[in-house]
Parts: structure tokens; sequence; C-alpha cells
């Protein structure tokens, strides 16, 4: 969360938030405070501080629980039954300790399906990054989708991701893109609902590093239709979330 | 909220589906929203070794609409750039000339940038900095535009101390080591982002100094108005932000 490590900072953001209409809220955690590969104690140290959030805005905060896959698979299933099992988080959270195409994704997902919770993939276009071992790129997060149809994929930024992203999501039934990531580039998100249908866009902010009622305008000033733009703001989410 | 819009385009972009193709009929920059008045630059400036038939069709196009200033561009990469300059002077409604060095090649420590720098201050003109049109994470696989960087805003800053440009596209952790070296300069909201943008911006940067710029139509400029206007600062800083800085910076009425 950035600057929000303290409790009166978190309910000020709250506040802020609710104010624009934000009921609530997936918090991912901090997951490069300790770079992309996180140890065990790490990982869990980041973990908490998302419980933290939780536990002081109950009714706001979601938890998704940040994995490094590359920790193993009895690393993975141990934190995933602490913070889903135990602290009741509702989603996994996955940076760039991998590429979504590695062998360890494999435990990662078949817990997802167990526990029957989303995974959200960070993904950028790697067309001019060029850092593919550890980033995903959209064919690699669209590839995990494929390899796992029984688990829900988020394919987050889709500003990120571009046109050849969206294009590469089409067709994918467990597959969802989230709105966060970058400046808000015109035409990205109405090419998203034209090629994915409107109930495949999930708004995201990527707060802190990007400005809130920007991540929102960026989605209220599309050229879409009040239902497609409701969709994505609230009922696609709260679906997939289960939290209706 | 009324906004006066410094970075807004027109004309043909070749690589999303954007709205406002056409300079002749122009749908976009749009004076809807809370806009009032908008600084327009055209796309076909770009990637024409000489910008003056964008230029041309820019003055032509906004000729009869008052609320869109032309912000015509300059490339002082080419021979001719001086009689360019000369041909745009005559415009009575010029109140500045853009460049973008990282799409027609050259550097701001160039010779002919200084001779530029020269004949605007003469003239009395206003000097905008284009350091980044697109997120370059973005750009389409055919081309390769890097953003200008603060090193070399910072040298040609300090070159001309009394020149105060507005330079804009920069991100917020580029220009708070920017302003940290030389705060000579105004910046646009553009390419600035973090929770609550404008609070954290002024941190580095005196409020005075930031102007709205939406990059319409590559960005959704409801977005960007909205940053502004929902910002947490005072609503006499959200005013100079979105128009009052503008004004004064341009000489508007």
């Amino acid at each position: 969360m950035g600057d929000g490590r303290t409790k009166a900072e978190v309910k000020r953001l709250v506040r802020r938030a609710q104010q624009f209409g934000i009921e609530r809220m997936v918090a991912l955690g901090d997951v490069l405070m300790y770079g992309p590969s996180p140890n065990r104690k790490q990982l869990r140290a980041i973990n908490d501080e998302t419980a933290q959030l939780m536990a002081w805005a109950p009714d706001f905060f979601i938890g998704f629980c940040y994995l490094n896959p590359t920790l193993g698979e009895r690393a993975v299933r141990s934190e995933v039954d602490r913070c889903v099992g135990g602290l009741g988080f509702r989603g996994l959270k996955l940076e760039i300790a991998n590429n979504a195409r590695a062998a360890c994704m494999k435990p990662v997902m078949q817990t997802a399906e167990n526990f029957d919770i989303p995974v959200l993939q960070h993904t950028w276009s790697q067309t001019k990054l060029r850092l593919r071992s550890l980033h995903s790129d959209p064919d690699d997060t669209c590839r995990l989708a494929k390899r796992f149809p029984n688990t829900r994929v988020i394919m987050a930024h889709l500003t990120g991701c571009g046109f050849r992203g969206v294009l590469a999501a089409r067709g994918i039934d467990n597959l969802w893109v989230d709105t966060s990531g970058a400046t808000p580039e015109a035409g990205i998100v109405d090419h998203a609902v034209s090629n994915l249908g409107p109930q495949r866009v999930l708004y995201g902010s990527d707060l802190p590093i990007r400005d809130l009622p920007a991540a929102i305008g960026q989605i209220a000033g599309a050229d879409l239709s009040a239902n497609d733009k409701e969709a994505i703001f609230y009922h696609n989410s709260a679906k997939l979330l289960k939290i209706v | 909220m009324k906004f006066i819009d410094t970075n807004a385009w027109c004309g043909s972009w070749p690589f999303a589906p954007i709205q406002g193709k056409s300079v002749v009929h122009p749908t976009l920059p749009r004076v809807g929203y809370e806009i009032h008045e908008s600084l327009v630059s055209c796309f076909d400036t770009l990637f024409q070794i000489d910008p003056m038939p964008g230029n041309r069709s820019l003055f032509d196009a906004f000729r009869l609409l008052k609320a869109f200033i032309p912000l015509p561009v300059i490339n002082p990469a080419t021979p001719a750039w001086e009689d360019h300059l000369d041909e745009l002077i005559e415009h009575p409604s010029i109140v500045g000339i853009r460049l973008l060095p990282s799409y027609h090649g050259y550097r701001l420590n160039s010779f002919h940038v200084r001779r530029l720098v020269e004949r605007l201050t003469e003239h009395s003109l206003r000097l905008v900095i284009t350091a980044r049109l697109v997120d370059e994470r973005h750009e389409h696989p055919a081309v390769s535009i890097k953003p200008v960087q603060v090193t070399e805003l910072e040298k040609f800053l300090n070159d001309y101390p009394r020149l105060d440009p507005l330079i804009q596209g920069l991100g917020v952790h580029e220009l708070k080591t920017l302003s940290a070296v030389n705060g000579r300069f105004r910046t646009d909201t553009s390419f600035a982002e973090w929770e609550d943008t404008m609070k954290v911006l002024k941190r580095d940067l005196p409020t005075s100094r930031i102007l709205f710029g939406s990059l319409s139509p590559l960005q959704v400029q409801q977005a960007q108005i909205d940053k502004v206007r929902l910002s947490s600062i005072s609503e006499a800083q959200r005013i100079a932000i979105a128009c009052g800085n503008a004004q004064t910076y341009f000489g508007l009425q």
C-alpha cells in the first residue's frame, strides 16, 4: 500500500475511495517490497500486512494472498492454507517471480482450484520490455488460463497488455482482464469490451502508484453504455469474488 | 470548474483506434466536460520532417473556433525552420510553439535550438517541450521513441535560466528529480500519476508551475480532468492548475 502503512493513512485512503463510490477494494500486498522473488519469511510479512489492512477495514478490503511459486509446492500450499484457509483471503496474487508458463505454476493453479478462488497474474506486454524470463506477456497469461481451465485467472493491467493482449484473451472462458496499470490511454477499454465482452473486464486502480479518480475516469469516460460501465465497475468483480 | 487544456491534439494518429482522425473535421479535442479552451497541436507534424502542412491545416481547421488555440510545431532539424517560424508568427492567435525532440531526432543543446530560443524570446512566445507523448513501454513495435531524458532537460534549463519553458509528459519521479536540480520550468498533468496526484506533485513543485494538460485524444479526457477536479488540494490550487496558471503563462483572456 505504499504510504498507507499506518491505520490513520489507511483510514484516510478508505474514506477517499468511498467518497468516489468504491465499496470494496482488493488488497494485493506491497509485492515488490523485497524484490521480485521474496523468501518464505518475506512473503509471510507481506501477507501479514495485507491481513492488517483487512483487520483495520474488514468491510472494505478483500485480501489476495501473494505467492512466490518458485519456492515450491510445499511453501505455496502452506501459505495459501494460512492466508485463505485461516485469514479469509479470497484470491491469489502473482507478480514477477517467474513467467506464467513456468512449471512451478502447477501447484499454484491446482491450489486455487481446490479453494475455488481466482489467480491474479501481473502481465505486461514484453514487446518493448524484453524481461520475459520473469515477467509474463499476455500470451503467457492466456496460455496459463488455457492450461488450467478450471481456475479463474485475472490478467492484470489492461493498458500494459495492450491491443495485442486483448486479442490474445479472446475466447478464454476462465480469463478476465483488469483496467489497472498505466495512464488512462484512450480506446483500450472500449477495445477490450468490443473483443471480450463487457463481462470480462474488471475495474482496477493500481493504487497507490496511480490516481484513483483517473482510474475511475478511464472507464467513466470511455465510449461504453451505462450498463457496460456498471458491469466493469462492480458486477463482474462482485460475481467473480462471490461478494454478492 | 473551468479548464484550459494545454496539451490537446488533433489529426491522424496511426497506432490506435481513437477519435479525432481528421484535422479538417475535428471531433476531438472536444469542448465538452469542462474544457473552455484548448491549446491544440497536430499529430500530422510528428512523423513528417516538414511540420508545416500539419501546422497550416491546424490554423485552417480552428480559424473560426476561438476555443481552440493552435500550438504549432517547429522542427529545428530542418533547414527551413526559420522560414517556418516567420510564417507562424504572422498568425495573430499564436502564443507559443511546441518542440518534439524525440520525434524529430535532435537534442535540446543543438545550435538551432539555441537560435530558436533567441527568436522566441524576441517575439515573446512561449516554448512548450514534449518530453513524452506515449508511454514508451506501449509504443507500436515498429517505432522506438524514447522520452527526453531528465539530464538533458536539466542542462537545457541551466543553459537558459530565464526561459521558463512548459515541459509536458513527465512522470512524478522525473518531475521530482528535475525540480530538485532546477525548478525554473512549468509542467503539465498528463503523465504525472500517484494516489492523489496533485497533492503529491505539490510536495516538490509549487502549484503555480503545474498546468492542466489532458493529452487528449490519446488519453481519456475525463480521467485527466477528474485527476485535478477531485484532488484533495485546496479549491484555489485546483482552479489555478485547471486554468489560472495557463491563463497567466500564455497571457490568455
